[in-house]
């Protein structure tokens, strides 16, 4: 490829913050992964990536430094490499400086890791998608559509693909603030390498709408109102005195797609944190139900969402902004980052809801997965989405102790909803 | 399949205790099914990293090349022993700052800090009893324990305070300001330049006033937030 033909891309307006706050233990990676009916083939897995990456060229890139901003270069498609004995290692400066997509495979999953900054998550399922409907039609010769988010590969990517769907959907009127107190903090040991520990609860999806639907109320808040209250659990066992109790947040993303209308491939959500403050009293499971409930709803509105893209992109055009050389400016968000980034919410709850594939795909394909890997500071996330009458909850954390997963699947259990476990944390692996 | 007695959660066939709270499974019948949900690689298990030592020993021998080379340039032109003393002492010194924090590590945080400080006046106390001087014992020792002292201070107030990282922001521009006025009396005792501090009042006044500033921002959050937004595109 000649250097002057690689196209090269601007980081979009929410993914700009992801490369200048990444450091050893958060590189802000992600992964969605699909598990099949067979062994995958790596000759196969490797030509569906090499037809993916023409119909996807957002997705293969590298991150570059400029002189005021970072960007993204085009790549040619990497290889696919075994999977790791975990998920969502950290990628460093150097790999990013050569590639922000990694894709593995591990018996019969293919996986798909990647630097936030270039996609957010339902962005990564319609690649995922995409690449395994390819994958099948090379491997079984298997006729899938296109259709039910598998793009046609033969197609050229469209430009409203690429496009940064923050500067176009800019027009409110108000900025939105961003204060608020900090939220309570999950403690825990860290590990000592960047292992992280991923805990799955696989729960049947028809009871789990049964129970969100007797409180009125959808599945993410459902869960949301399970993480809050399993989380208020541990505050009240480690923190002494009511008056010392501190809010329980959660940052969950939502999908601004559906909100626009966009087909971006790039990043294009904004996060709400609804949560209880349990200084002033207790909340009940049903109290806590109806607290996110509203909060959810009336923070789930197209005004509400034109405020926040304003706020963020007109922080973009400030002109200080513009001129202040990179090192700069990474090192000022990278001080606001510290001050105020995480400690608003106690973790990320991301759910991608039931995942559509076309008819055809269905018999091969078993099983979806989707996982948040580590932050900061926070260490623990959450992620979630369902398949074939099956909803897989998988949380990831970076220290020893399983507070998080010990409290919540215990309580779902306690709720009526049975809970099968799967961990990728061998207790025996750990030096004493 | 086999069930959590405590949890109550299912769990996958061939677990042998439980992810969640770590109970021994009492039939885990399938054993030989079990299949992991990632390869279990012995090259990264949860808690390996290399050890302290030998990055300490490491270092020391890197260290321990230069002085060596250093003597044999001075010792064989006229078989005496000459410049190479001041060598030896940088190098000691950057060993007492390097070797005991990769060894050991931060628990000991104070006495790296009482250490670092006496290695810096034995060292200074060296040069000047090698070059002739008096300076050591005339101004450079009194210096040198006011830096130390505030230092001390900010460390503690870092320590044992919840200080914002603004408000400490605040307090080590002030302390460097404070610094500067002490540092020129000090001189001014010892060689008798001025008889009142004259360039020390400009910093002390120009990094008070940036620290004030500091502390009213920080007593705002709404205007925290609005310069946090104004940073974080
Ligand atoms: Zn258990």
């Amino acid at each position: 490829m000649a250097e002057a033909k690689k196209r090269w891309l601007k980081l979009d307006n929410a993914a700009k913050i992801y490369p200048a706050a990444k450091r050893r233990r958060w590189s802000s990676v992600f992964r969605v992964s699909v598990t099949l009916s067979e062994e995958i083939s790596p000759l196969t897995l490797k030509k569906a990536i090499r037809r993916a990456a023409k119909r996807f060229p957002s997705f293969f890139v590298r991150l570059r430094r400029g002189m005021f901003w970072y960007y993204f270069e085009e790549v040619p498609a990497p290889a696919p490499e075994k999977d790791d004995a975990f998920p969502c290692r950290r990628m460093t400066r150097a790999e990013l400086s050569r590639c922000a997509i990694r894709i593995l495979y591990y018996r019969d999953r293919i996986a798909v890791e990647l630097f936030h900054a270039v996609t957010d998550g339902n962005g990564a399922m319609i690649f995922l998608k995409s690449l395994v409907a390819e994958y099948l039609r090379l491997q079984y010769g298997a006729e899938i559509p296109s259709e039910a988010g598998v793009l046609n590969l033969n197609d050229e990517p469209k430009p409203e693909e690429l496009e940064d769907s923050f500067l176009k959907n800019e027009d409110g009127c108000v900025s939105a603030g961003r204060g608020a107190d900090n939220a309570f903090y999950l403690r825990g040991t860290r590990f000592r390498t960047d292992f992280l520990s991923l805990t799955t609860g696989m729960m049947p999806v028809d009871i789990v709408t049964e129970k969100a639907k007797q409180g009125n109320v959808s599945v993410t808040v459902y869960l949301a109102a399970c993480l809050i209250c399993a989380i208020e659990h541990i505050q009240k066992k480690t923190v002494g005195k009511r008056k010392h109790y501190k809010p329980v947040k959660l940052l969950i993303p939502v999908d601004l797609r559906k909100f626009y209308e966009s087909e971006t491939l790039r990043n294009f959500v904004l996060y709400i944190t609804p949560g209880i403050d349990p200084k002033s009293g207790e909340y009940t499971f049903e109290e806590t139900l109806k607290a996110v409930h509203h909060q959810m709803g009336g923070e789930l509105t197209r005004q509400n969402f034109n405020a926040k893209i304003r706020a963020n992109v007109r922080s973009e055009k400030a002109f200080i902004l513009k001129i202040m050389p990179l090192f700069i400016k990474n090192w000022a968000m990278r001080l606001v980052y510290n001050l105020v980034g995480e400690k608003k919410s106690c973790l990320t709850l991301s759910n991608l809801g039931p995942i559509q594939i076309p008819e055809e795909m269905k018999k091969y394909v078993r099983r979806f997965d989707f996982v948040l890997g580590a932050q900061a500071k926070n260490n623990f996330n959450c992620a979630v989405l369902s398949y074939q009458g099956k909803l897989y909850c998988n949380v990831t954390r970076s220290v020893k102790e399983p507070l998080l997963e010990r409290e919540l699947f215990p309580l779902l259990v306690e709720k009526g909803i049975p809970v099968e476990i799967e961990s990728n944390f061998y207790q025996e692996d750990l030096p004493h | 399949m086999s069930y959590c007695v405590k949890c109550g959660v299912k769990l996958s066939p061939g677990s042998k205790s439980c992810p969640l709270c770590g109970t021994a499974v009492i039939s885990p019948e399938e054993q030989e099914t079990a299949v992991p949900t990632f390869p279990r690689n012995p090259k990264s298990p949860p808690g390996q990293r290399i050890r302290r030592s030998t990055v300490a020993l490491l270092l020391e021998l890197l260290l321990i090349l230069p002085p060596a080379v250093c003597l044999i340039c001075d010792f064989v032109p006229d078989r005496s022993l000459g410049w190479s003393y001041i060598v030896l002492a940088s190098i000691l010194l950057a060993g007492v700052f390097i070797l005991p924090p990769v060894w050991k590590g931060k628990k000991f945080l104070p006495f790296y800090f009482f250490l670092d400080f006496s290695a810096v006046g034995g060292f200074l106390a060296f040069l000047c009893a090698f070059t002739g001087g008096n300076w050591f014992w005339e101004s450079s020792l009194q210096v040198l324990l006011l830096a130390a002292a505030e230092v001390y201070i900010a460390w503690v107030v870092r320590i044992k305070t919840k200080i914002s990282a603004l408000r400490f922001a605040a307090l080590i521009l002030t302390e460097i300001g404070f610094f500067c006025l002490g540092l020129e009396i000090l001189l001014n005792r010892a060689y008798h330049f001025h008889s009142m501090p004259v360039w020390s009042l400009y910093p002390l006044v120009a990094l008070s006033a940036i620290g004030v500033i500091l502390t009213v921002i920080d007593r705002d959050p709404a205007l925290k937030e609005k310069l946090a937004r104004k940073f974080f595109t």
